[in-house]
């Protein structure tokens, strides 16, 4: 596109972002290659309205009054990571008791804080706060939109059936012990074990090695509980009994040193039909770690599009907002992120990123991202 | 494959048999096709059960246990030789993912709680232990409480389900210490109490008064229902002789308090204590006490200076001779050591040297353990029906210079000799 037709439309674009008389922007933007609901699309068109997605496809009929962003790369919807840290600090757990079941992550989500900006900038839209491990039972997981809002109260409930729950001076110190608290947790009549074991709450599970998964599982089983497994980097070779539990799994963030049969769980997880989702242990970890871990887990064998799915939508339904955010699908909010190339290839760079159909991060008429700071040195 | 090769060497074998050879070793071998999870173990001598010897013998493998011993003169080509084979070897102290996580210290007393809950069988050194020949193991809580909880006998290979590895058929054990151990991590509470360590026992005194006060108080609780507390059934079961009690005691006062706590409890009416000492090193100075209150023993590792575990107790090479001619039920472990040297082949080689007969070192390692735990109709000896663990040597075998050279786990072949 000339560039004298691209500075057109980006002066339309600043002079018509409020130009419907809703709630929030409408605008189209044309991509090469739209990843939608399992379905790349080439050269389709998704139309926003008032901060939603309105519609997808190849031959969308955009209003006049709204401006048509034309992108030479891919569209994704924005990236879901199922347990992050972002804004947390050090209120992610209580630690004066170990279990403390209706404790609620979003009382200490951050909208503004500074780690917020950098998962936009990598284009993580959602995260799944998740309470600090030391706890059998810390509370209950948010979904949150960075900058934005609370997505979701009491998402997940976190139950820690690793060695990370136990102690060497307070109650439990051990496995055996541990169990046998939970055990009493989940004989409760109300309140949210109640719940978990009626289906109404779903339950985050940690565990350490295959041999705390499969204690998990069992247990899982054993209370009727659904959700998600996390933690346990070899949970593909646990994945018949995952699937038979109806759980997902967490797959663990990429870190130099990952062994392959960490690498090899996703692709044997994905073939048993187990839903799955990863992790990014931001801000300990940077936020692109998010899809540098896909990126890893298709190089040692993921199917790309099961890869992109696990970091939109499949996280999304595992955290229970699969019809808000996660998809590329009309009714969903408009929370995009346009490459340069595929989601999952580590060569790819991000354009823009949207929130509810604001551009928060990029320009998509820029062909480089023009630094506004220094950066620093490192 | 083995079902072809053997198939072969069925074919080859029924032409090649000496005509005055009786006819019905050639029909069993003949009519049954081989299995496809079938092993043929061909060894210079079979030692199948008390003292006795098969020489020049094979052992039949299938379906994971052992399918019979014969004569071995048409044994195939292809079956795995060794110049001995004995059953698998039994540890009642291995010690295996004993770590702190297995055992809940925030009370003391404990008798409900399950190892099994926190065992790993991924764990690479289950496979390194199963290599040494040992097949069955007790496994037990760590001995940082009283009274840990329950013990878990398993197979040291196999699947990684638990309860596949499980042996079904064993006794329950409750596990617990008389001794420094137990105490060793609280401190009186005049310190800042900052966590629950801040508690009694703090002396091997204290580890005696929760002993017999946990009795004590289970069975008052049988009267006085208030008064239950977590674990008392599993006491209660335990007077009544339906638990295998296991205490660790090391030095001659703690085996003492052992037994005198079993024969208290008798006098009071409570019950009989089915009493097994663990790592019982100073139990050759109190041989009669032991014999007369039918407590086994189990004995730590040799060492070359004598001096083992936390009291330093005192080891002589020919305790397990001094007990066994008293009458006391012996058996030999590693007590979790992972050297060389404390295997239990090597353990039974001391024990022999200490003045124990071949056949009473065997059976320190394999039959006697069986008994202990209940489960001699299914391990100990090398017998038809029974399941098949076997250990192969290169020579007779806890020689030094003998060695493992293969182990068979349920019919797996876990260290192949070729």
């Amino acid at each position: 596109m000339p560039t004298s037709m691209r500075t057109t439309l980006t002066a339309l674009c600043l002079l018509a972002a409020p130009a419907a008389a809703g709630e929030g922007p409408s605008f189209a933007i044309r991509a090469a290659r739209v990843h939608a609901d399992g379905n790349t699309l080439e050269n389709a068109v998704v139309l926003v309205r008032d901060g939603e997605i309105a519609e997808v496809g190849t031959d969308v009929a955009v209003p006049e009054e709204l401006v048509t962003v034309e992108h030479d790369g891919d569209l994704s919807a924005g990236l879901v990571a199922l347990r992050d840290y972002s804004g947390i600090e050090g209120e992610g757990r209580d630690s004066t008791r170990s279990v403390l079941a209706s404790a609620d992550l979003a009382h200490a989500f951050d909208p503004d804080h500074s780690d917020m900006q950098r998962l936009i900038e990598e284009g993580v839209t959602t995260v799944v706060l998740v309470p600090r491990s030391g706890s059998l039972v810390g509370g209950q997981c948010a979904v949150v939109k960075p900058g934005a809002r609370v997505l979701r109260r009491n998402a997940l409930l976190h139950v820690d059936l690793g060695s990370s729950a136990l102690s060497s001076n307070s109650f439990p110190t051990s496995y055996a012990g541990a169990l046998e608290e939970l055990e009493r947790c989940f004989a409760k009549t109300e309140g949210p074990f109640a719940d978990a074991r009626a289906g109404s709450l779903k339950t985050l599970l940690q565990a350490g090695d295959r041999a705390e998964a499969a204690r998990a599982i069992a247990f899982a089983r054993q209370h009727g509980l659904k959700g998600v497994l996390a933690g346990a980097g070899r949970a593909g070779e646990l994945a018949e009994d995952l699937a038979a539990a109806g759980l997902g799994v967490v797959l663990e963030p990429f870190r130099p040193g990952t062994s392959r049969h960490v690498l090899a769980s996703a692709a044997r997880l994905a073939d048993a039909g187990v839903p799955i989702a990863f992790a990014l242990d931001a801000p300990g970890d940077h936020p692109a770690t998010l899809r540098l871990t896909a990126a890893a887990y298709v190089r040692a064998g993921l199917d790309p599009e099961a890869a992109r799915r696990a970091m939109t939508s499949g996280a999304a339904e595992l955290a229970g907002v699969g019809d808000e955010v996660g998809s590329v699908r009309p009714g969903c909010d408009a929370d995009l992120v346009l490459w340069s190339g595929d989601p999952v290839d580590p060569g790819s760079r991000i354009v823009a990123v949207y929130v509810d159909g604001e551009l928060v991060h990029g320009d998509p008429t820029k062909e480089k991202d023009e630094e506004d700071d220094d950066g620093g040195d490192e | 494959m083995w079902s072809t090769l053997a198939a072969l060497a069925l074919a080859a074998a029924t032409p090649a048999l000496p005509a005055e050879d009786p006819a019905p070793r050639a029909e069993d071998v003949a009519q049954e096709p081989a299995a496809a999870d079938s092993l043929t173990i061909h060894a210079e001598r079979v030692y199948t059960t008390g003292g006795e010897v098969m020489t020049d013998a094979v052992v039949e493998v299938s379906g994971g246990k052992i399918a019979g011993v014969r004569p071995g003169r048409s044994a195939p080509r292809d079956a795995v030789r060794a110049a001995a084979v004995t059953a698998g070897m039994i540890d009642l102290s291995a010690r295996l993912n004993t770590r702190f996580y297995s055992v809940e210290q925030a009370v003391e007393v404990q008798p409900h709680l399950d190892v099994a809950d926190s065992l790993d069988l991924y764990d690479p050194e289950w496979r390194r232990v199963a290599r040494t020949g040992v097949t069955t193991v007790l496994v037990n809580p760590f001995d940082r409480n009283v009274i840990g909880g329950h013990g878990a006998v398993l197979k040291t290979a196999g699947q990684d389900d638990l309860g596949a590895r499980l042996v079904e058929g064993a006794k329950t054990v409750i596990r617990g210490a008389i001794g420094t151990e137990p105490s060793a991590g609280n401190h009186p509470a005049f310190r800042r109490p900052t966590d629950f360590y801040s508690r009694r026992p703090t002396t091997r005194m204290g580890v005696e008064w929760e002993w017999r006060k946990a009795f004590f108080d289970a069975v008052a609780a049988q009267r006085l229902p208030e008064r239950e507390f977590p674990g008392a059934d599993e006491l209660r079961a335990a007077l009544a002789g339906e638990r295998l009690l296991m205490i660790q005691a090391w030095a001659t006062q703690d085996i003492r308090t052992a037994v005198y706590l079993k024969e208290e409890m008798v006098r009071e009416g409570f019950g009989e204590l089915d009493l097994v000492i663990d790592a019982a090193a100073e139990a050759w100075r109190e041989p009669a006490l032991l014999a007369r209150s039918s407590t086994a023993v189990v004995l730590p590792p040799f060492d070359d200076d004598g001096r083992v575990g936390p009291d330093d107790a005192f080891l002589p090479w020919n305790a397990a001779r001094v007990l066994v001619d008293a009458g006391v039920t012996v058996c030999l472990s590693s007590h979790g050591s992972t050297g060389a040297e404390s295997t239990l082949d090597r353990q039974a080689g001391l024990a022999m040297r200490g003045g124990l007969s071949f056949e009473q070192a065997l059976a320190a390692v394999t039959t006697d353990p069986a008994r202990i735990l209940g489960v001699e109709d299914r391990v100990g000896t090398v017998e038809a029906g029974k399941d098949a663990d076997l250990v192969l040597w290169n020579g007779r075998p806890f020689e030094p210079t003998s060695r493992v050279i293969g182990v068979v786990v349920g019919g797996e072949l876990v260290l192949d000799p070729r």
